[in-house]
This record gives C-alpha cells, structure tokens and sequence, in this order.
C-alpha cells in the first residue's frame, strides 16, 4: 500500500511544487508586465522628451533667422540715418548759397541806386537816361495801342527830365506827357481810402468821362475794408476815361482807376485807351535790372505743357518757349524779386503749379499763371522774372474778379445774380416768418387728363407739363383765397388782384424767376408755350427785369430731381412759396371700399408761408382749393 | 470877393495903353482893399484899427506863389498817403493856407513860431522846401528831420515844430516867448493852437503866466470850425476863442483872407513889442480835408458845405480874384505861377519817392546816452544809438 501511497504521496507533492511554480510563474508574468508597462512609460517619456528637443531647436533656429533680420534692418537704417546726414548737409548749403544770392542781390540793387545818384549830377547820363526813359514810356504807349514808335516826340516836355527816376519803377499817380497819341495826362489808381484798405469795390461813379473835375469834387464812391467811402478828385482836370466800371468788386489798390487831362479836347483821344493792365507798382520795389533793359513786354500766351499729359494743353496755345520755369525737381525758377511779388500779389508759384497738375485743365483766371509758368518766364533760362508776374497777374478776365486760388480750395468771384439771390433770401429767411404746411394730392385725374391733352396737341407741338397745371392750379386757389396772393409792405398789406405765378428756373448762374403773368387767364397751352420760351431765356440770360421782377406768387418745383417733398424759402415780398415735390406711386385705402387698396400717383406739396400776412388757417384753405383743383382738374374750367 | 467896391488903386504906371491892348499891358504896382469882416476885439487897447489893407505887386505874387505851394503840397502828401507810400499820421493844411502865409509875411527874423501837427505848410513857409517836406513824409534821408519825424515834426530855424499832442506846443510857445523876454531881442512867438486844443486846460495855464509876465507871444487859435470827429460849437461852450484869454487881449480876423492875417498879426505884433503882451488871435479859417487821413470829412458835415467854402471864400481864389480885378498881376503871370508850383511839387513828389529811406532812425535819441544800445518798438528788439548831429544848445 505504502507504495502507491508514497506515489500519490510525491504526486501530490510533485504536484504542489507544481502549484508553486506556477504560482511564481504567474507572479514573474506579473512582474515582467509590470516591467513592461514602466518600460513602455519610459519610452513614451522619451518620445515626449524627443519632441520638446526638436521645438526648442526649431525655437532656436527662428530666433537666428529674427536676429539675422533685425541685423539687416539695423543695416539699413544705418545707411538711411548716414543718407539723411547728407541731405541735410546739402540743404544747409543751398540755404547758404540762398542767402548768399539775396545779399548780393540787394549789394547789386544799392550799387544800381547810387549808380543812379552819380547819374543825377551828370549831365551827359541824365541825357543818356532820358532817352532810355523815353524809349521806354514809348514802350508802355506802344503795348497801350498795339503800334510802333520809334523816335522822341517833340512835344516831350522838359518835366520828363525830373521825373525819369521816378517813372521806371511806378507810374502811380504819375503824369504822363504826351507821347504818341496821347496827350497830357494822369493816371489815377485806386486809392487806398483807409490805412488798412487793400482792395477795393467801386459803388459808383460821381462823374461821368468828359465831365469837368475841380478841386474837392467827388469822383466815385469806393468801398473800403470798412466803409464806403467818398474818393475826391485828386487832379484838376476832365475826367477822361474810367477804367474801372462801377460795381466792380476787390480791385487791388494801385490798379488803374481813371485817367485825368487838364484840357477838354483831350477826353476825345482816350475814347479807346485801355489799361495795359499793370497793377502800378509799389514804390519801394525797385526793378534790379538795368532800367534801360526792362522793356514791358506784353503777357505771354499760355505755352503748351511738354511734359504733362496732352489733355493738360490749353487750346489756343502759343509758341512753345526754349526753356521750362519749372526743373526736374518740380523747383520753380523765379527771380527773387519774382518770388516776392508773386508773394505779394498772393500767387505762390507752387501753390499755383500743383494747382495746375491737378486740374490740368483751365485756361482762365490765376491758373492761368500756372501755365504760364510752366511755360516758362522771359528770363535766362526760362527764369521768371518780376515782369511775368505782373504780366500774369493781370492776364485773367479783365475787369472781372480773379477766382483766387490757394492750394486745396478755389475763390470764386460772387456773380451779381448771386449777390441778389444771396442777400434776398438772406433777409427773408432772417425777417420773415415762415412756416410750412404740407398736403398729398392724388394725381391721377390730371395725369391722365394730361396725356390725353398731349394726345391731342400733338400736331400743335405744345406739350403741357404738370408744372403747368400746377400753375394754372395756383393761380386759380390764388383767386380764391386772395389773402394768400398778399405782399407785406412794411406799413400795410397789400392784396393783389391779379395771380401773376414766379417759376423758379434753375440756371448755372443761379436761381431765377421768370414770371407767368394772369396765369388764372391763361389756358395751359398758353402756360405751356410761355413756359418754355421763358426758361429759355433764363438760361441764356436773356430775361428782362420785367420778366423776372414782380410776381404775387412762387412755385418751385424739384421733383424732376427726385426730390420727395422739401421746404423753400419764401421770395419776399411775396407771402406764400409752393415747394412741388416728386409724384410717385402709392398704394391707398379706396374711398368706396375700405377693405380695398388702391395704388395711385401722389405729389407732395410743401406752402411755406410768411405769417405776417398769412394766419395758418389761410395757408390750409389756399392748401385745400389747389389740392381740389388738381385732384379734380375739371373744376379748373369752372 | 470881400473886395468889391471901393478898389483904390494908388499908382498906375503909365495908363493901360488901350491900342496895343493885351500885348503890351501894364500893371499896378500896389493896391489896396478893404478888409471885408472886419476884426473883432476883446479888451484890445484902444488906437488906430486899420479897416484897409494894401499890398505891392511883388509882395502879393509871392503870397500867391506860396499859397499855390502848400496846397498843391498838400493835395500831392494826400495822394501820397492813398497810395500807401506816406504811412502813419498825416493832416492837411488845404483851406488853412492864408493863415501861414499872412502871418509869415509879417514876421520879423528874430520872431518864432510853434504849432501843431498840421505842420506841412508852416514848415514850407519857415524855410524848409517842399522836397524837405514831402521827403520828411515819406520816412527818407533828404527829409527835413532826416526821414525820423514824419508829419507831425517838422522843424526849422525859429520854427519849433509841430507837436503831436493836442495843446502841448501852447505851454512850449509861452515859453519860447519868455525866452524873447529875457533875450531882449524884441523876437515875437506865434503860437498856433486848433479849435479843439482851446478847450485845454494847459491853455490857459499858458494864458495865465504869459499875461502874468507879459510875454510876447500871441496865441493863435486857428478854428477851422472842426475839431476831430465834430464840429466846433458841439465841443465848446464858447466859441468866441478871441475872447476866451479872458483877461487877455483879443482879436477877431478872417482866416481867409491873407491881408487881413497879415493886417491882423501886425496888430497884435505891435502890441507884444511894446511889451504889453500876449494876445489871443482867432483866425475863422476852413479845413477841406478831414481832420486826419483817416477821418473822411464828411461824417460831421455835408460835401455841399465843402463845396461851397470852397466856391466862395477859398483863401487862394479869392486873392487871385483880388489881383485880377487890380490888375496886380495877369491872368497869364498867375497861370504860370501855377503851372512853376506843379512843376516845382511834381519834383519835389519823385524826389520823395526815390530818395533813399532814412538810417538814422536811432541817431541823436539822447545828446548823451549812457547805454550803447536803445530798444526799438519792442524791448527785445536793441537798435546801437548813433550820434549824428551836435546838439544846437548844449
């Protein structure tokens, strides 16, 4: 028995030691997985590790690239800063040349002064010099007329003698002896009647050409910077020729004004003087060239730009000079005494040139210097010298105001009709009390009444517009309502019997308002016809004053623009002013049926109303009558 | 005008030969007038007043020559000044001329005379020439102040000036005449004072101490019927100005009327020789210009006004007509008289404007000056101060 047992026996403990070894088996499996997991962790560490190197080696790498860019930026800036040094050391030295240049220029003006003084204490010089004088007084006559002249008229007085020093540099109030067709005479510039006074509006003439002038008699009426003034004749004499017609407005001082003779006869032979158009000189700016040099010549017809695109060439464009004024640099050559009196006269040659690139095109008014400039001065080298701007000042429409330019805005001269539309509604939107009222009105009835009239005056070739039913409407609420056909005359009212409709017409000079007088008498076709013939005259200019002064009543109409409704300024003394607006579309409850919608054309109307004369209640029954007449156009028959 | 009538003419020599007629007419060689608003007194010691003037041929030309010269003077300074090229202060003597010049002509050399601003015409009569003065206007060298004083100081030997304040010359010529006084050098000062400056107090500080020490010296109000801005009698209570010296003799003369200045002052003058000085002498005169250049004239009273004066009681016209009516002198003598006078301004105005401008505008500010430099119109602005001249009483 033992023997199986002992078998079994070292089975069963074959067997635990089996158990065993499995059992440390398993817990070496375990370990070794553990093992594995924390070999795997590591390697993951690692990976991360890895990664983070790589990042910083791409950070790194970026930093160089920035520092190596930076670099180059530094570089760079360098050479700019060492660049800047130049530049500056180049301006520093044209300044100093500048300066330079003036003081050896105002050395040459004192030499060319005391050169004049020796002169005066030489006989021979004197002589010498009152030839050139005289040569050059010829000079201007000749510029004056457009005629040669050549030799020294005998009938030079021996004053010219004593007065040659004076006359090159400014002929202000100068008397002029008889040269050529001229006789004796003196030229008046406008004066400066206040000590601030720099321009000038001439209100009006006391006397007229011919008149005889004595001492202390009133010449013309000059407004000042700041009032009007009384101009006394400063000469005895008969006025001779006025240069300068009342109502011209900013005249610089020192612009020829009128001539003055000491005998009658003499008036005849400035029938066709015109001014040469130098605005006399100021005295204490010598001319620095040679006197005998300085002949006038007259201003330069504007040159064609080479060098700016072709659009910038004005029309009518003279001989191109040699030389341009302006360099490469966009410099402007000017003499400085150039520079100074553009800089007086207020063109800056600059200003002027930039003006010009950026318009391009003009050919009128101080742009005009512009392209003279361009065009280059009568100086060496195309240098402009004083002479070509005097010349170009006075090249713009003469008698007129000059648009002034200055850099990025442009002056524009007040047209009359201007100054009245300005100043009239001016005073009436400051004195008169408006207020407004507004109404729909439906326009179905008198659109299709219009096309079918249309229709049928086809043939005629009248064609009626809707203003002229809103005319003729008016006038007929005109009737009606009386009290809005009113005028506020100060003391009393004053109610007109007639409807006498002002259209206001736009024009591009400005607003006017032609009239339709008995417009309530008139038939549409009449209005029409009247209609058009007189916005054709407004638009060129051709309106009488009766055709346009007067008028009970004012209709302005902007619809044709789009305009939905607008307020207008009432046209004193009138007391109402209709503001048509545009007719469009809209969609309306019907009359007959509530539920349904309508779609009709409707016209806004605005009546501004002067509330002196017209209450609000009479504004809204004028308001009610003309909405009846034009909703139901055939009661306008009735 | 104030003439007509009783016109005696004292020689003709020979008879106006009525066969040559124009060609060969001879003249008179002294006339006589009356004096036409006779002279009004004020506590003026009784004796001969004369109611006639007369005056010789040469006499009478040259008053007309010089009354031609200041007006024409002055009508060119007006032009000047409106075109800019006389700047600042500027009053003019048109309508004042007979004053200067009838006064003038009885001033003896010793005698001395110190006005106002309104100087230009004085100074013209006083010796300087009219380049002195249109040159003084226009700030140049050749200026009778060398281009430093302007309008309103100019001066001249025994012409102290004009004087830019109102009234100030008043006290300054009381004590031009003390300085006669205690001279001995029987010199008379005319002192020349507006219708505005008589209602100044320092006056009549004036009157007082020259009556106090019986000065000679005359104190001339020239009422030119305007001060500045209004007319005389809005601004004074009276306007009898002979007689506002109150304790001071008085006398009334036509401004006008160059013979009877020139009669009037030598009325007065006698008196302050004898030494029983001063007087009060109002001269009724006229002004056509406004009271300065910027004051227009015609705010205070109407043009027509102007005109009128002007029409009728103008100093040189009226005198002209005089001569004419005489047969002092020719119509062509006086043409040409005027055509000199023009030709002589119409220099004198380039001279003014070519001429070069004055450098001595901080020369002789002080006759010693203790600091190298003087400040300018501004203190930051230091101009070195020049000794030009010697100082005539030091």
């Amino acid at each position: 028995m033992s023997g199986p047992t002992s078998i079994r026996e070292s089975l069963l403990a074959g067997q635990q030691v089996l158990d065993r070894t499995t059992a440390s088996i398993y817990r070496t499996q375990q370990i070794s997985s553990n093992n594995e997991e924390v070999a795997r962790d590591v390697v993951v560490d690692l990976g991360e590790q890895r990664e983070a190197l790589t990042r910083t080696r791409n950070r790194l790498r970026d930093a160089d690239d920035e520092l190596s860019k930076t670099r180059r930026i530094l570089r760079r800036m360098a050479w700019h800063a060492l660049e800047n040094k130049i530049l500056l050391i180049c301006i520093i030295a044209l300044e100093l040349i500048i300066i330079a240049g003036m003081v050896y220029y105002k050395c040459q003006v004192a030499v060319v002064k005391s050169v004049q003084r020796v002169g005066r204490s030489a006989n021979l010089v004197e002589k010498c010099r009152f030839r050139n004088f005289h040569k050059r007084v010829c000079a201007v006559t000749a510029l004056n007329e457009n005629q040669p002249h050549s030799s020294i008229v005998g009938a030079f007085g021996s004053k010219c003698a004593c007065s040659w020093q004076n006359l090159p540099v400014a002929q202000n109030h100068a008397r002029f002896y008889s040269s050529g067709t001229y006789p004796n005479h003196t030229k008046i510039p406008l004066p400066a009647l206040s000590p601030t006074m720099e321009q000038g509006s001439i209100v009006s003439w006391a006397k007229n050409e011919g008149d005889k002038l004595s001492e202390g008699d009133l010449l013309a009426e000059i407004e000042t910077d700041k009032a009007t003034m009384g101009f006394e004749t400063p000469e005895e004499g008969y006025l001779a020729r006025i240069l300068i017609t009342a109502g011209t407005k900013d005249v610089p001082i020192g612009q020829l004004l009128c001539i003055i003779v000491e005998n009658e006869a003499d008036v005849a032979a400035f029938k066709d003087f015109k001014d040469d158009g130098k605005v006399v000189a100021k005295q204490n700016a010598p001319e620095p060239q040679a006197p005998a040099a300085a002949v006038v010549k007259p201003p330069a017809p504007a040159t064609p730009v080479q060098q700016a695109k072709p659009t910038a060439a004005p029309s009518g464009a003279g001989a191109a000079r040699p030389a341009s004024s302006v360099g490469s640099d966009g410099f402007v050559k000017a003499s400085p005494l150039a520079r100074k009196m553009a800089a007086e006269k207020g063109i800056d040659l600059a200003i002027n040139l930039i003006l010009f690139v950026l318009n391009a095109v003009t050919s009128s008014g101080s742009n005009y210097l512009a392209l003279q400039m361009i065009g280059g001065g009568t100086g060496p080298g195309g240098i402009i010298r004083a002479i070509d701007v005097e010349s170009a000042q006075t090249s713009g429409m003469p008698g007129t105001v000059v648009p002034a330019a200055s850099g990025i805005f442009l002056d524009m001269p007040v047209s009359s009709i201007r100054g009245v539309i300005a100043k009239r509604l001016t005073e009436s939107k400051q004195t008169v009390p408006h207020y407004y009222l507004q109404t729909e009105i439906n326009m179905d009835k008198v659109l299709r009444l219009r096309k079918e009239m249309n229709d049928m005056l086809k043939d005629e070739g009248i064609k009626i517009s809707v203003n002229d039913f809103i005319i003729k409407a008016s006038a007929l609420a005109l009737l009606k309502i009386p009290a809005a056909n009113s005028a506020w005359m100060g003391t009393f009212i004053r109610e007109y019997k007639t409807a006498d409709i002002s259209v206001a017409v736009s024009t591009d000079k400005g607003l006017i308002t032609p009239i339709i007088f008995g417009a309530d008498k008139k038939g549409l076709a009449t209005i029409a016809t009247d209609m058009k013939s007189l916005a054709a005259k407004a638009r060129d200019g051709k309106l009488q004053p009766q055709e346009f002064q007067g008028g009970t009543f004012t209709i302005s109409n902007l619809g044709m623009f789009g305009i939905k409704n607008f307020a207008a300024v009432i046209n004193p003394p009138q007391a109402c002013i209709l503001a048509v607006g545009g007719t469009a579309a809209k969609a309306l409850p019907d009359a007959k049926d509530a539920e349904k919608i309508l779609v009709s054309e409707v016209m806004e109307v605005t009546l501004s109303c002067d509330h002196r004369v017209v209450d609000g209640a009479v504004g809204a029954q004028w308001l009610k009558a003309f909405k009846k007449f034009m909703e139901t156009p055939s009661t306008m028959m009735l | 005008m104030f003439y007509r009538g009783s016109v005696i003419l004292r020689a003709v020599l020979p008879k106006p030969c009525s066969l040559v007629g124009k060609e060969k007419r001879n003249y008179a060689t002294e006339a006589t007038f009356d004096i036409a608003r006779p002279f009004k007194f004020h506590h003026f010691p009784e004796g001969e007043k004369p109611t006639q003037a007369s005056v010789g041929r040469d006499e009478a030309l040259a008053m007309y020559r010089q009354m031609q010269m200041i007006r024409r003077l002055e009508t060119a300074a007006g032009n000047l000044y409106k075109e800019k090229v006389i700047r600042g202060f500027c009053h003019l003597y048109s309508g004042q001329e007979a004053v200067a010049v009838g006064m003038r002509s009885v001033m003896q050399p010793q005698d001395s005379i110190v006005t106002a601003y309104r100087d230009h015409g004085w100074a013209l009569v006083m010796g300087v020439d009219a380049v002195g003065v249109l040159a003084e206007l226009t700030g140049r060298a050749t200026g009778c102040s060398r281009g430093k004083g302007g309008s309103m100081h100019m001066y001249a030997p025994n012409f102290y000036g004009g004087n830019g304040i109102v009234g100030a010359q008043c006290p300054v010529g009381a004590g031009i005449a003390f300085g006669h006084k205690y001279l001995g050098d029987k010199g008379v000062c005319l002192t020349l004072y507006g219708d505005g400056a008589a209602n100044q107090g320092q006056l009549f500080e004036a009157f007082n101490m020259a009556k106090l020490w019986n000065l000679p010296c005359i104190f001339i109000c020239e009422n030119n019927g305007y001060g500045m801005g209004t007319s005389a009698d809005r601004a004074a209570a009276s306007t009898n100005y002979y007689t506002r010296g109150q304790f001071v003799p008085g006398i009334w003369i036509d401004g006008m009327d160059v013979l009877a200045v020139r009669e009037g002052t030598k009325l007065a003058m006698d008196l302050c020789r004898e030494g029983k000085g001063p007087v009060v002498l109002e001269a009724a005169t006229y002004r056509y210009s406004g009271h300065s250049m910027s004051d227009p004239g015609t705010s205070y009273r109407t043009r027509e006004e102007v005109q009128e004066v002007r029409a009728t009681r103008d100093p040189i016209t009226s005198f002209r007509e005089k001569m004419l009516t005489t047969d002092l002198a020719s119509h062509d003598e006086l043409k040409k008289i005027d055509q000199e006078v023009r030709k002589a301004i119409d220099e004198a105005v380039a001279r003014a404007r070519a001429d070069p401008e004055t450098t001595d505008l901080y020369g002789d500010v002080y006759s010693n000056c203790l600091e190298e430099e003087i400040r300018g119109t501004v203190p930051f602005e230091k101009h070195p101060h020049q000794v030009i001249g010697k100082p005539l009483n030091l």
